[in-house]
């Protein structure tokens, strides 16, 4: 599923995140890195969500939520 | 990990007298607050050399060591000149602030942790271990960490690092005397990180204390590697903060629980209810303005140029209708009269000399003057919202309304300072990486209205409606605002017309820093790859505010050519977002 679409507060894997090389790796360093696990703790005004990986929140924008995909950890899709 | 070979030898590369230690870390984790607490008054400000960024260096009162208070830093990998400062002062850079030919070089660094961000942290961590120089821990924000039940056993991650970890609390000066404990012992027998080795590749690497070592330890280091390598190193740092984590008990697992800042966070970030916050935010600090700062402008002026002396009284109705009259609380005479004394004495009463130092000077300067606390109160209010982390909110928030009418969402916190001035805000638009955005931008700033008219709009409220004074001025500001965004729809079409809608970066928005020890919590951490402006600079006027991630070093090229590589100077402030810019000869 896409970032948009996820639950509140519940945990998800990241799947993929497309970004453009330039910010790749401050994306990474930001602990946005496939395989690792966060929660939408808040959906905010106009799109935007704001997650919780590692303890930071970390805000995103609605586009580039868009095209972030997750799963929820255990399920078959 | 200690060396006790290491320490005699270690001491004299760098002379005791003269160590330098660094404080290194993300921003906002309380760097600046335990910088305060060791320094105290033994403090100065100064521009790095060679870049024109300005770093806090001080005197650890108790050690009798120089102290640098780096810029915050998520990542050695530089995305801008605070970022840059600070990979130079690690690496005793020639020319850098910790150059070892000119004195003190890099004997130690005090990496501070945030407890309740600790996989962030430990990526700087596991950065600066590879630069090879000595490192201990501070891990800062523990109580709120604690409160949040996500606080780890810093001897359980002391000895999953290998150096020492130390928790503190700069704001109760807690922990103060266990650092320095750590310190002075940390600098008799350098620690260094384990699970890491030191990279002659990776940025600040410090040559200098790193061969050292790898004489005196019989190490062997890595060849150097290239910039293709950054992606294996960031790897590596990855694995190596997933098996810290784990040696201390913190599972993978995002916290689902909501801290309380994730609860305002829901009001502030809410459309509406954000919206209507922030106009009763900006609602306030116009009031503060037009009622606090206008009591003390009067008597100000009055101080240099009245003929009657000068009256700071606080007008009726001043304090929520107050009744009753003006309560005077102190007068006295000023110094046109003193000056008018003088010249009468001296026989040059109500001549030109009178007229040029009286009606010229200082009505001049009491004008100016009078323009002081508006300033103040104004400065310390937005700073207030600032260092809150509530500007953060409404930069995010707006960030979407932004993109709408065609621009980029890191314009709305130029835009906003561009309350206080407009000539940052300009200049902040050469971070913006499409020059169509820009042009609107610029186009749209003179819109946003600034705190010189803040003056005419409350002369006019005054005059024409003296009964409804704030809320007319404030009726003032959100018609700027509104012209902004129907100036942006306009424009929208003509100036972007063709143009592609431009590939979702897929980055969080930058956003500027907020204090994390403050609720509510930080929300800058998505302070991602703010690009600043490589074009060349014009020639801009003396004195300007401008937004920190614009490039000091392209901003006065012909005053560079002219004066050399320090003619311009740029005062990041602490918050790391705005500065000040200087144009000076140096010698």
């Amino acid at each position: 599923m896409r970032l948009t679409t996820a639950p509140l507060r519940t945990p998800l894997r990241l799947v993929d995140f497309p970004c453009s090389p330039r910010h790749a790796l401050r994306v990474k360093e930001l602990g946005l890195r496939v395989g690792n696990t966060f929660v939408v703790t808040q959906k905010a005004g106009f799109g935007g969500l704001v997650i919780n990986v590692g303890g930071s929140r970390v805000a995103v924008d609605h586009a580039s939520a868009a095209r972030i995909s997750v799963e929820v950890p255990g399920d078959a899709s | 990990m200690t060396c006790t070979r290491c320490a005699p030898a270690h001491a004299t590369l760098v002379d005791p007298t003269a160590t330098t230690i660094l404080l290194v870390g993300n921003p906002n984790v309380g760097k600046s607050t335990l910088f305060n607490a060791l320094t105290g008054a033994r403090q100065t400000v100064r521009n790095a050399p060679g870049t024109t960024v300005e770093v806090f260096s001080g005197t650890w009162k108790s050690l009798g060591v120089r102290l640098i208070d780096t810029p915050g830093t998520y990542s050695l990998l530089p995305n801008s000149p605070d970022e840059e400062v600070v990979v130079d002062t690690l690496a005793g850079a020639p020319g850098s602030l910790t150059d070892p030919t000119r004195g003190a070089g890099v004997g130690l660094v005090v990496a501070v942790l945030d407890a309740t961000a600790l996989s962030r942290s430990l990526y700087l961590l596991g950065q600066l271990a590879q630069t090879g120089v000595p490192l201990v821990c501070a891990l800062s924000m523990y109580d709120i960490a604690s409160a949040n039940n996500t606080a780890v056993d810093p001897t359980a991650l002391s000895a999953q690092v290998g150096v020492p970890v130390v928790v503190i609390d700069p704001r109760r000066r807690r922990g103060i005397d266990a650092l320095e404990t750590a310190v002075r012992a940390a600098l008799s027998q350098p620690p260094r990180v384990s699970g890491l080795p030191i990279d002659p590749g990776a940025p600040g690497y410090n040559e200098l204390v790193a061969t050292h070592r790898a004489r005196c330890c019989g190490e062997t280091h890595p060849e150097t590697t290239d910039a293709a390598d950054e992606t294996e190193r960031a790897t590596l740092l990855f694995d190596w903060i997933g098996d810290v984590m784990r040696g201390v008990g913190e599972d993978s697992d995002a916290a689902t629980t909501t801290s309380l800042s994730d609860r305002i966070d829901r009001f502030l970030l809410n459309p509406f209810l954000g919206i209507a916050s922030f106009l009763v935010a900006m609602y306030i600090v116009f009031w503060l303005c037009n009622t606090f700062a206008t009591i003390f402008q009067d008597p100000l002026e009055q101080l240099f140029d009245s003929p009657g002396g000068w009256t700071l009284a606080i007008p009726a109705g001043t304090l929520l209708g107050w009744p009753g009259s003006d309560i005077t609380l102190m007068s006295g005479p000023s110094l046109a009269q003193g000056v008018s004394a003088l010249l009468e004495w001296a026989g040059w009463g109500g001549g030109v000399v009178e007229g040029i130092l009286v009606d010229g000077l200082l009505t001049g300067v009491g004008v100016v003057a009078s323009f002081a606390p508006l300033m103040i109160v104004m400065f310390i209010a937005i700073g207030m919202l600032e260092d809150s982390g509530y500007m953060a909110r409404i930069a995010f928030l707006g960030d979407r309304v932004m993109r709408l009418i065609g621009l980029d969402g890191r314009v709305i916190m130029p835009f906003v300072v561009g309350f206080g001035c407009n000539l940052p805000t300009l200049a902040a638009m050469r971070t913006l990486p499409n020059s169509r955005h820009r042009i609107v931008a610029v186009i749209l700033t003179p819109y946003i209205t600034c705190n010189a008219r803040l003056v005419v709009y409350l002369m006019i409220a005054n005059v024409f409606f003296p009964t409804y004074t704030t809320a007319v001025v404030w009726t003032m500001y959100v018609c700027s605002i509104l012209m902004v965004i129907l100036g942006g729809l306009v424009l929208k079409p003509i100036f972007m017309r063709g143009e592609q809608a431009a590939p979702p970066h897929a980055c969080p928005p930058a956003l500027p820093n907020a204090k994390a020890h403050q609720d509510p919590r930080v929300f800058g951490e998505a302070h991602v790859g703010v690009p600043h402006g490589r074009r060349p600079g014009h020639r801009r006027p003396h004195h300007h505010r401008v937004a920190a991630h614009a490039h000091p070093r392209h901003l006065c090229p012909l005053l560079r050519r002219r004066h050399g590589p320090l003619a311009v100077r740029i005062r990041a402030s602490r918050r790391g977002y705005i500065t000040r810019v200087r144009s000076r000869r140096f010698r």
